[in-house]
């Protein structure tokens, strides 16, 4: 039997007929209901009123059921809070979502690298979040475009004033007069003991730099333990620096006024000396070439002491037979570097929205600072978070509560990371012999002043 | 109905065929010009501009200054010549290896067969993939290749982290993710050669390497020119193995050690998506395609116009 094929013509054809007959339908008026009702009619006929019955086509009136308005706001929340502790705040906004009915909030979790592309590219756009976590420095950059000014929302709300904050947080959250956020916590470097390898070699904690460089000889058996991991690459080792900067007097890398360089002098080079010499000259901490994983070597109990952030906690913690404590660096002269987590209000959406994200943050900051501590690590903002004593009874956090007054925090500038890339380039080069330590933090500084326009 | 006359070529049983085949390839080419024409002419318009992701609105026109930065940025010679190190390593490598390999592969047997297959297999892993399993194998104390050192009296190498060594370990993964893709392809050129002239070339005495030197090279010269020109475009391209590989915490141009693998195209990227000066990083990417067309071209007259 011969069956009829379809040509390239007719399937071209029923394609456009179909694709026609969609379109038309789609583009078709609906046609106005109406029935037929039969109505009375009076007609002359010969001069005679006739009654007759017509059938009429008329509209219909028909009733619609009007959807009711939706009774929860729909906001956004970015957080580039990687775990734990990132963990930790979507679960807290879940709480505060359960708590009410009003506000629904839709999460994206990220870690930061990401979150700040997005956030800033899609500002271009008008799209963005209406609540989300940031850090102090990039105020400077996207403060009155992807960060707006929150200081109605503040002035507006009775419950939220400067003085139920600790000082410096409060103060990460302005740029040139203006609040761009409210701070949920202050975190930085303290310096994280073992306290079994020391009070098996004998030692007591150190309290200065000489008994932190004697301590961490005293504790070095290469290969099998290191007395002081110290950073010689990365984003770590600039903040690492930051402390052995501030423990010199230096507090920050830039002028009061932040137009020029102030960091190629005897106590940036200093600091970076001290560095240098750790892990070349008394190596007490392992180089490039060892190669060490330090979260392991700490986990491990094969160093003594490591610079490391509050939220190292949660690693130290799942180690059953670790003993550790934290102290100030260095308590003769404390500086370390630290930073804040802020709530920020980008304010992409409608007033509604705004006003969920506020109510949200404040939830969170009210209810959960203290939760925030205890389980995230990081020091409240909320002083009297900070002072419960559910998070003082961490005793191994102690050296972070001491360190709260004395942080330094990264340039504020437009430019930060144009500095910041300026400055870490020649401290890797620094560390890894590419460069004399003067010469790198001179060339540094001939960079960061070029950037600054000084 | 108003009288159409079609153009003459669009008329009679060619034109018919020629309006079925544009309307069969117009979705495609909606989406092409959309996605891919479109993007790259304003890309031009942009690299002759000062955007600022943040304030676009004040965006102005400046001319060839965004070019003219290019000639006093160091990094831009840093990364370029990151870049044509990377290009000779995998490329020049990597296709010597390919060609070796599919020389290999030329037999019916199982082994050939197996050879096939797992030499592809590193094809199908991701590059982001690829790169943490090589990060684990190259990490310091603890990782694999140095305990093999270790194990034969030698001492740690810290492959990422030693200037020397850094660029030469991601060339390393780089021909590992390609070089089944390659030697396959070549390996179809192969087969493809006529057995009759190999059989004549034996039967005249010509050896192994005689056969290879002046047969199948020369006859294969088509397919290399197109595994070349393809390897060379990729690797001026190359960014999420570095990326991935090479980045620290508060890296803005990444490339460690000491900007030791930071590539041309890395560069763009912190210049576009991290410092937002997108005028600027449009410009690094006119100049990248300019220096692969350069190239391209050059190649196309050195090899493919042998033929």
């Amino acid at each position: 039997m011969d069956r009829k094929r379809l040509s390239r013509r007719d399937f071209l054809r029923i394609g456009a007929l179909t694709a026609a007959g969609v379109a038309l339908g789609g583009c078709a008026q609906p046609t106005p209901e109406t029935e037929v009702v039969e109505v009375e009619v009076t007609r002359i006929v010969e001069g005679t009123p006739v009654v007759e019955i017509e059938e009429v086509e008329v509209p219909v009136e028909v009733t619609r059921e009007v959807p009711a308005a939706p009774e929860e706001t729909v906001i956004e929340f970015w957080n580039g809070i990687g775990p734990p502790e990132g963990v930790l705040m979507q679960d807290l906004m879940n709480r505060f979502e359960d708590s009410q009915t009003e506000v629904k909030i839709e999460q994206w979790t990220t870690e930061w690298e990401a979150f700040y592309t997005k956030i800033r590219t899609t500002y271009a756009e008008g799209v963005g979040p209406d609540l989300a976590v940031t850090h102090p420095r990039y105020q400077a950059r996207y403060g009155g475009t992807v960060f707006q000014p929150i200081d109605d929302l503040v002035d507006a709300d009775p419950e939220i004033d400067s003085s139920m904050f600790s000082g410096s947080a409060w103060e990460a959250c302005f740029y040139e007069g203006k609040q761009y956020a409210l701070p949920i916590d202050i975190h930085m470097f303290a310096l994280y003991c073992n306290v079994g390898l020391f009070e098996a070699a004998g030692l007591d904690l150190p309290k200065t730099e000489n008994e932190l460089v004697e301590a961490a000889k005293a504790l070095t058996e290469a290969p099998d333990q290191w007395g002081l991991f110290t950073r010689y690459s990365g984003g770590g080792l600039f903040w690492e620096w930051l402390g052995y900067l501030a423990h010199r007097g230096q507090k920050g890398v830039l002028s009061e006024d932040g137009t020029k360089a102030a960091f190629n002098n005897d106590a940036g080079i200093g600091a970076l000396q001290r560095m240098y010499d750790n892990i070349y000259t008394d190596k007490t901490g392992w180089g490039p070439v060892e190669g060490l994983d330090s979260y392991q070597a700490f986990m491990s109990q094969t160093c003594a002491m490591r610079n490391g952030g509050t939220w190292e906690k949660f690693a130290w913690d799942t180690i059953q037979d670790l003993r550790y404590t934290s102290i100030m660096f260095m308590p003769e002269e404390p500086g370390t570097w630290g930073s804040s987590h802020l709530f920020v209000f980008p304010q992409m959406g409608t007033d509604e929205a705004t006003q969920g994200a506020w109510d949200a943050a404040k939830f969170i900051l009210k209810n959960f600072s203290v939760e925030w501590g205890v389980r995230g690590g990081h020091v409240p903002a909320l002083l009297e978070a900070a002072e419960d004593p559910e998070y003082t009874g961490l005793k191994e956090m102690q050296g972070f509560r001491d360190s709260v007054p004395y942080i330094v925090y990264l340039p504020r500038v437009p430019q930060h990371e144009e500095v910041s890339e300026a400055i870490i380039g020649n401290l890797n080069a620094a560390m890894g012999g590419e460069k004399g330590i003067e010469e790198a933090l001179n060339d540094a500084a001939s960079k960061v002043n070029d950037i600054l326009g000084a | 109905m108003p009288n159409i006359r079609l153009p003459r070529w669009l008329r009679g049983q060619a034109g018919r065929e020629t309006l079925a085949a544009l309307a069969l390839l117009a979705p495609y080419l909606i989406i092409f010009i959309v996605w891919q024409i479109y993007p790259i002419f304003y890309g031009l318009w942009l690299s002759l501009t000062n955007l600022d992701l943040l304030s676009p609105g004040e965006t102005q026109f400046v001319g060839l200054d965004n070019y003219a930065r290019i000639f006093s940025d160091e990094f831009v010679g840093i990364s370029l010549l990151n870049t044509l190190y990377f290009t000779a390593g995998s490329v020049l490598v990597g296709t010597v290896l390919a060609l070796v390999l599919a020389l290999a592969m030329n037999t019916t047997s199982v082994g050939g067969r197996w050879l096939k297959w797992v030499c592809f297999v590193p094809y199908i892993v991701t590059t982001s993939a690829s790169a943490i399993i090589w990060q684990r194998i190259y990490a310091g104390r603890y990782g694999i290749l140095n305990q093999v050192l270790n194990g034969v009296g030698l001492p740690n190498i810290a492959w990422l982290e030693n200037t020397h060594t850094a660029m030469p370990a991601v060339i390393v993964v780089a021909i590992w993710n390609e070089l089944g893709y390659r030697a396959l392809i070549l390996l179809a050129g192969i087969q493809n050669i006529s057995m009759e002239v190999q059989e004549s070339a034996m039967l005249d005495g010509a050896g192994r390497w005689a056969r290879l030197r002046y047969i199948t090279l020369p006859l294969l010269r088509p397919i290399l020119f197109f595994v070349l020109t393809m390897a060379i475009i990729g690797s001026f391209q190359v960014f999420s193995l570095v990326l991935v590989m090479t980045s620290q915490w508060g890296d803005v141009y990444g490339g460690n050690p000491l900007y030791r693998t930071l590539t041309i195209v890395m560069y763009v990227y912190a210049q576009a998506f991290k410092l937002l000066d997108m005028g600027y990083g449009a410009a690094l990417s006119w100049m990248l395609f300019a220096i692969i067309m350069i190239v391209t071209l050059i190649q196309m007259k050195a090899v493919g116009g042998q033929e």
